[in-house]
């Protein structure tokens, strides 16, 4: 998810931060797929001061809150999409309709 | 360099998460305990403080609720077509995706966030990764009220589930901040240590306030169709995740007169794959209404975030079923193209039970799926095949019942492949019984209590609990 810029980015920008909460090896053992890996958080918000990408950064987040983390995404975007169009599901919608391709 | 500045393991002490609960619901969990294992069930209902017609009221005032009913047609011309001579029972769908946010969920979000409001909260908090995240916040921006919303988002490698991404989305257009996790049970430590930071108002799914306001849908049900039809609908089939939407929807068609429909829980087959594993976690096409939510909520309600489940669906269902993932991405194909309305996918599981249960009934009768949800980018069945695939599942036609969870979805070429799987019910109540009883002698009140949990009778009651010695 890091960006490759590295220039600063000024005060009042929307960017990603993101910290780890817990270490691996300081989780649950109850959850043995992730007791070894670190339990990673990731929020948004507006940039409190000048900050670098991959650096320690303070935002304030759509709640008012003022968290700390490390820059991860500068501008983030949403961009999940809708996928490939599947050929079978489209297929088989058109026959039931009645309509054959 | 900290999201969350407290120390997270302080909140698996059960007495801190005791006092968090009262503090960011108002309700002394505590004091509706006992006698012995059992707790005060009504006496937490209450505690929602409003009545139907009231909350109905709120619902109006907040774009939630008054959805409209629709008879689908094609869609039960073509379970006719596959049916038995006399068979084939009319489908009709309650559209919920016309609420404020899109899902029923609305109505569960709307009575917790005007509490959190009157009680002068500065905001609320709430952990889910689905469609109540947006409905919490899109209630807290009609009120202005601050919104934290956090979600188990992303696997050890940081691939997101895109139908998450896309509820995280619409959470920050209603405002809200949304914190996204990686996976693993800390979500609620998290949860917890945000209500302890922030003072807000916990919106949990399984507060009295928030079962309370599906009662409006199964009563907006009962009543749209004793209008059109002239009968009360003869089952209604619901999408099963913790108890909740069940609930109230039992206990709103009750309210409506309609106490006796059938009440069928709908849930997704993802057997085999676990909600606790990272590896699993981008295995499933669905993020809830799936069996690896549905089954442990039956059993116990109470692994929620609060000390004790307002949502308790065994008191309620009549019948479970289980469908597969490729039959839901049929139904949704379905409804697109033969009834012209997009919805789901997730929210198409009770469409895509309701289906081979129709087929089974007279056509004289009534079959209620009483939800819809939005469609959009991430939560599209297309988006959810594409992602499947990249996570190396197969994706083929033939019957579904062939696909293995996590390996193969399985789409049917035609309706008379789909099945709902029954599941045994009453292995559930017995199950439901011996976890609780333990090894301990009830006492007379305790049975009552675990028939009226269970709906077994109370001598099945105390031959479940004798099976584990007590």
């Amino acid at each position: 998810m890091d960006e490759a810029r590295g220039g600063a980015v000024p005060a009042g920008t929307w960017v990603e931060i993101d910290a780890t909460l817990m270490e691996g090896g300081q989780r649950p053992v109850s959850a043995p797929d992730t007791a070894a890996t670190p339990l990673v958080g990731r929020v948004r918000g507006f940039t409190v001061s000048e900050a670098r990408p991959g650096e320690p950064c303070e935002v304030v987040t759509l709640a008012g809150r003022r968290l700390s983390g490390r820059l991860s995404v500068t501008a983030p975007r949403h961009d999940h999409g809708f996928g490939r169009t599947e050929p079978q599901l489209v297929g088989l919608g058109l026959r039931l309709r009645g309509a054959r391709p | 360099m900290t999201l969350v500045a407290a120390d997270l393991r302080r909140y698996a002490d059960p007495a801190v998460r005791l006092e968090l609960a009262r503090r960011s619901t108002g309700i002394d969990y505590a004091a509706l305990e006992g006698p012995g294992v059992a707790f005060d069930f009504d006496g937490l209902l209450a505690q929602a403080g409003a009545s139907l017609a009231e909350i109905a009221d709120l619902q109006r005032r907040r774009k939630v609720g008054g959805t409209p009913l629709h008879e689908l047609t094609r869609i039960t011309a073509l379970v006719r077509s596959i049916a038995e001579p006399g068979h084939g029972a009319t489908i009709v769908l309650k559209d919920e995706a016309a609420n404020a946010s899109g899902s029923f969920k609305a109505r569960r979000a709307s009575l917790p966030v005007e509490v959190a409001r009157q009680r002068g909260y500065d905001g609320i908090v709430a952990a889910t990764s689905g469609n109540y995240g947006a409905a919490v916040a899109s209630q807290a921006a009609m009120v202005g009220l601050r919104c934290i919303i956090v979600q188990e988002t992303f696997d050890s490698h940081g691939r997101a589930q895109p139908e998450i991404l896309e509820k995280a989305r619409a959470c920050e257009a209603y405002g809200a901040e949304v914190l996204q996790l990686s996976v693993g049970p800390e979500l609620f430590l998290v949860l917890n240590a945000l209500l302890d930071e922030t003072g807000f108002f916990s919106g949990s799914l399984f507060t009295p306030y928030a079962v309370a306001g599906v009662e409006t849908l199964g009563h907006e049900i009962g009543v749209q169709v004793r209008t059109r039809y002239g009968r009360d609908p003869d089952a209604v089939v619901v999408s099963q995740g913790g108890g909740g939407n069940l609930q109230g929807t039992a206990r709103g068609l009750h309210r409506a007169g309609a106490g006796g429909v059938e009440i069928i829980a709908a849930a997704v087959n993802i057997a085999g794959l676990s909600m606790a594993s990272d590896h699993d976690f981008n295995r499933k096409s669905f993020t809830t209404s799936h069996t690896g939510f549905a089954v442990p909520y039956l059993r116990n309600p109470d692994r929620a975030d609060l000390p004790r489940n307002a949502a308790r669906p065994l008191r309620h269902v009549d019948r479970f079923v289980t469908v597969e993932q490729g039959e839901v991405f049929f139904a949704t194909e379905l409804l697109a193209q033969l009834e012209g309305i997009e919805r789901g996918p997730a929210g198409n599981t009770a469409l895509a039970a309701a289906i081979p249960l129709a087929r089974a009934l007279p056509s004289d009768h009534v079959v209620v799926v009483q939800e819809t949800e939005y469609t959009g980018a991430g939560k599209h069945h297309h988006a959810q095949l594409a992602h499947a695939r990249e996570q190396g599942i197969e994706v083929r036609t033939g019957d579904p019942s062939g696909g293995v969870p996590g390996r193969s979805i399985v789409l049917p070429p035609d309706a008379s492949l789909l099945r709902a799987v029954e599941v045994d019910l009453t292995g559930v109540r017995e199950q439901f019984v011996r976890r609780v009883a333990g090894d301990r002698a009830l006492r007379d009140e305790e049975v009552a209590f675990l028939a009226a949990e269970t709906r077994l009778p109370g001598e099945r009651v105390l031959a479940a609990a004798g099976g584990s010695g007590g």
